[in-house]
């Protein structure tokens, strides 16, 4: 029995590995993607200054990734393959957080969910922390289970002892937690709600067993002092992350979630990239509304394990929407960690179904619906093309041009392209300033930068703009208005996701 | 006393309940995929005669596929394409010292691709996502009208004007239908009422959107930029509003033109358009939700 659930476990991870390297450098690297390859090219320490100067993440993936490209170099599958291999990862960390919590069979079935899951298979192929995120949180969450609610009773007698009778095996988990909890503080910002949910639950948990007679007490003391461990290995970071805080607070591209935004993440989360043709997709959703229903009728006898799932996702998810009612950080990818506890609820709501027939039947289902919305991923997913900017201006250039670059920090993107294909000696410029020369990573163009640019490009016979993510860097089209004033328009391309207009001396 | 199983707890039953479950699952999957292996097939044979992409001959297009739609999707596609050009001339050149009609000119290009979305247009060539067994080509017309106008697609400004003498031309060519869904001055009506409305003095400085939500901004200031240049060309002449359209961003050829200011003008013609009797439909009754356009009554 025991070989045959790690046999399809090792299966599992595969097909996950196969799903997250399948084209995995089909497409050109997007703007965040090319920004993480820059930082990860500079020296470690010059990475941490960086990442509290510029970045608004922690710096440890930029740290690893620079040991990664050391490995070998910067090329888009390669860079892309750091994340593939987390994500693969991924997969038997959520067996055993599933297998803690409600058993083996809801581990594998929740390892099927993660492997096959659109959103986790896109971000294994980001250069960007996400998949990272993902597995340290997953470790820190199988590592809170265990402390906290112990192994699963379906699991006692069968692999796992049981963590409270502190067998050898169990008392690892003290360390795991505070290591893996500390290294997804390290991952990403948005980890801190992590913590916070533990402890939420932890809370609740020593009220109820205080109040319950004859229960087993809550380890306090022990408790206290794993938080403390959390937080002074994360504290060298405080006023790093300080820092980016009163960043982000004083400016970010981030808008204010409204109720489409956040039922639209919902989706993602559940399965992204569902395919619009299937009129019937309504159907789907109730399906899955289904099965967390039944997750809910499987876990009426342990309420205290749903409420550990349930607080591990709304405490996120509802934080980051409390936290943009002042200062907007609602994003879905940064969440994607929280997709656990969901995939877990959705295997235990399968296993719910009781009969193997009803249970292969929803496996079928769920797996043709994941492979529909992969195919719709792969088919139809297209980041920004860099690449074809980058190889038309260098087609069109001249000795001389100027290449001016609304998003300053587009500049990485294009010149990682660029590059490569051309040596014209084009002279490169951000507007409003150049790249990170205000100290910000997305300044924005306002009126009093106008005579800079002005005089960047007065005397120019021909001014490249690359030009994106202009609704935030440039919202009132001043550089286009200030171009068209004093140059005419010789040409205009559309790439996805950047324009690149060429001006001429009138 | 034994309990007896529930009629869902044999296991005759359990087998039958879940073949025709996966039955009528799979076969409604299948429905909506099936057009595309089909295509895929004949893109197949196409690939092995010609070697790559596909070409079709047509008067005023060259036409290429890399998509899976087949032959007589594509001739189809032209005879469509060929009569909307048809059409637009005809209108556009009624009027004295309209642009060159495009049989003349340089072909334009069209590129048929596998995806999903509306139809693009840059400079060079229009790009008409397929899929499904549907081409999403409901602006095409719009597009055409630049081509055949030699409108300037400005990237940032002047955009919403071009784009709603384009909005005018194809509706009073008698394309509106796949496009506008019901008429401009209907569109301008229903965003003043949701409070929609935007003036156009911002109207006209819009760049090409980059977002969902600016996209369908930028939908709404098309779609009474349409309204409104229907309006000039009707109260000032065709040739003003094919000035305008043309002319800087800031109105400055209207206002060379007829002596007023953009805002003035605007007054003047929604003056006109709330004495219209007009019963604008909501957005979602005109528009379907599995629609790409759907994106405007977000």
């Amino acid at each position: 029995m025991l070989r045959r659930r790690f046999l399809l476990l090792a299966l599992l991870t595969a097909a996950a590995a196969g799903l997250r390297f399948f084209r995995i450098g089909g497409q050109p690297l997007w703007l965040d993607e090319a920004f993480s390859v820059w930082m990860g090219s500079q020296p470690p320490g010059e990475i941490i200054r960086l990442a509290v100067d510029i970045d608004q993440h922690p710096p440890v993936y930029h740290l690893l990734l620079h040991l990664w490209m050391r490995l070998g170099g910067t090329g888009e599958a390669w860079v892309r393959a750091f994340s593939a291999l987390f994500g693969a990862a991924a997969v038997p960390a959520v067996y055993v957080l599933g297998s803690a919590i409600a058993g083996p069979r809801v581990g594998l079935l929740s390892a099927l969910i993660l492997a096959f899951s659109p959103f986790h298979v896109q971000y294994g192929q980001e250069a960007r922390p996400y998949a990272m995120l993902t597995l340290f949180a997953c470790l820190s969450m199988w590592a809170a289970a265990r402390l906290l609610i112990g192994p699963s009773q379906e699991n006692i007698g069968d692999s796992h002892p049981p963590a409270r009778e502190e067998s050898p095996s169990s008392r690892w988990f003290w360390p795991g937690y505070v290591i893996f909890t500390a290294l997804a503080l390290y991952g990403h910002n948005s980890a801190l709600f992590l913590p916070l949910a533990v402890n939420l639950f932890a809370l609740g948990l020593a009220i109820h067993r205080r109040r319950s007679p004859g229960g087993e007490p809550f380890p306090v003391k022990r408790w206290l002092a794993a938080q403390a461990g959390v937080f002074l290995l994360w504290s060298p970071w405080l006023a790093g992350f300080l820092t980016q805080a009163r960043g982000v607070s004083g400016g970010f591209w981030v808008q204010p979630p409204d109720s489409v935004v956040v039922v639209e993440a919902l989706k993602t989360f559940v399965n992204a990239y569902l395919p619009d043709r299937l009129g019937w997709q309504r159907l789907i959703w109730w399906g899955y509304l289904g099965l967390f229903a039944l997750a809910a009728l499987k876990f009426r006898s342990q309420p205290g394990r749903f409420a550990f799932l349930a607080a591990l996702f709304l405490t996120p998810f509802l934080g980051e929407l409390v936290v943009s009612l002042r200062m907007p950080i609602f994003v879905d990818h940064t969440l994607i960690w929280t997709t656990l506890p969901l995939y877990v609820l959705l295997a235990a709501g399968i296993s719910r179904l009781r009969f193997r027939e009803y249970v292969i039947t929803a496996l079928l289902i769920l797996l043709t619906v994941n492979v529909l919305s992969l195919h719709n991923y792969y088919t139809y997913d297209q980041k920004e093309r860099w690449d074809s900017a980058a190889a038309y201006v260098a087609a069109n250039a001249q000795a001389g041009d100027a290449v001016l670059f609304n998003a300053a920090w587009g500049r990485l993107a294009f010149h990682y392209y660029f590059d490569r294909i051309s040596h014209a000696p084009v002279e490169p410029f951000g507007a409003p300033v150049d790249l990170f020369e205000r100290g910000e990573l997305e300044p924005k163009m306002t009126a009093d930068d106008l005579p800079r640019l002005r005089s960047i490009i007065r005397g120019r016979e021909r001014v490249w703009l690359v030009y994106s993510h202009y609704w935030w860097t440039d919202p009132q089209s001043l550089i286009t208005a200030a171009l068209d004033q004093e140059m005419r328009l010789e040409s205009f391309r559309l790439f996805n996701g950047i324009q690149v207009h060429l001006y001429v001396r009138r | 006393m034994k309990k007896l199983p529930r009629f869902y707890e044999t296991q005759t039953t359990r087998a039958a309940l879940s073949a025709l479950v996966l039955i009528l699952f799979w076969g409604a999957v299948i429905a909506e995929y099936w057009p595309d292996l089909a295509a895929a097939g004949l893109r197949l044979a196409n690939a092995a005669r010609s070697g790559g992409a596909e070409t079709v001959e047509s008067r005023y297009f060259e036409i290429s596929s890399t998509s899976n739609a087949g032959s007589e999707q594509l001739a189809a596609l032209v005879s469509e394409l060929e009569a909307q050009v048809e059409a637009l001339s005809d209108y556009l050149d009624a009027e004295p010292g309209a642009a060159a009609g495009v049989g003349a000119a340089e072909k334009i290009r069209v590129l048929i691709v596998n995806g999903r979305g509306l139809a693009l247009m840059d400079g060079a060539q229009i790009t008409i996502p397929y899929e499904n067994g549907c081409m999403e080509s409901s602006l095409v017309p719009l597009y055409l009208v630049f081509f055949i106008e030699g409108l300037e697609l400005r990237p940032a400004g002047g955009l919403v004007p071009a784009a709603g003498f384009a909005l005018h031309a194809v509706e009073a060519a008698g394309l509106g239908g796949e496009l506008t869904r019901q008429p401009l001055d209907h569109w301008a009506a229903l965003l003043r009422q949701n409070g929609d409305y935007l003036p156009l003095e911002q109207a006209w400085t819009m760049s090409v959107p980059d977002n969902d939500s600016g996209a369908a901004r930028f939908m709404r200031a098309a779609l009474e930029a349409g309204s409104f240049m229907g309006w000039v060309s009707r109260q000032y002449g065709f040739e003003t509003a094919r000035a305008a359209a043309r002319g800087a961003p800031a109105g400055g050829e209207l206002q060379a033109l007829t002596g007023k200011s953009l805002a003035q003008m605007e007054a003047e013609w929604l003056r006109w358009l709330d004495a219209q009797p007009v019963t604008p439909q909501p957005c979602a009754s005109v528009i379907d939700k599995t629609s790409e356009l759907f994106l405007l009554c977000r």
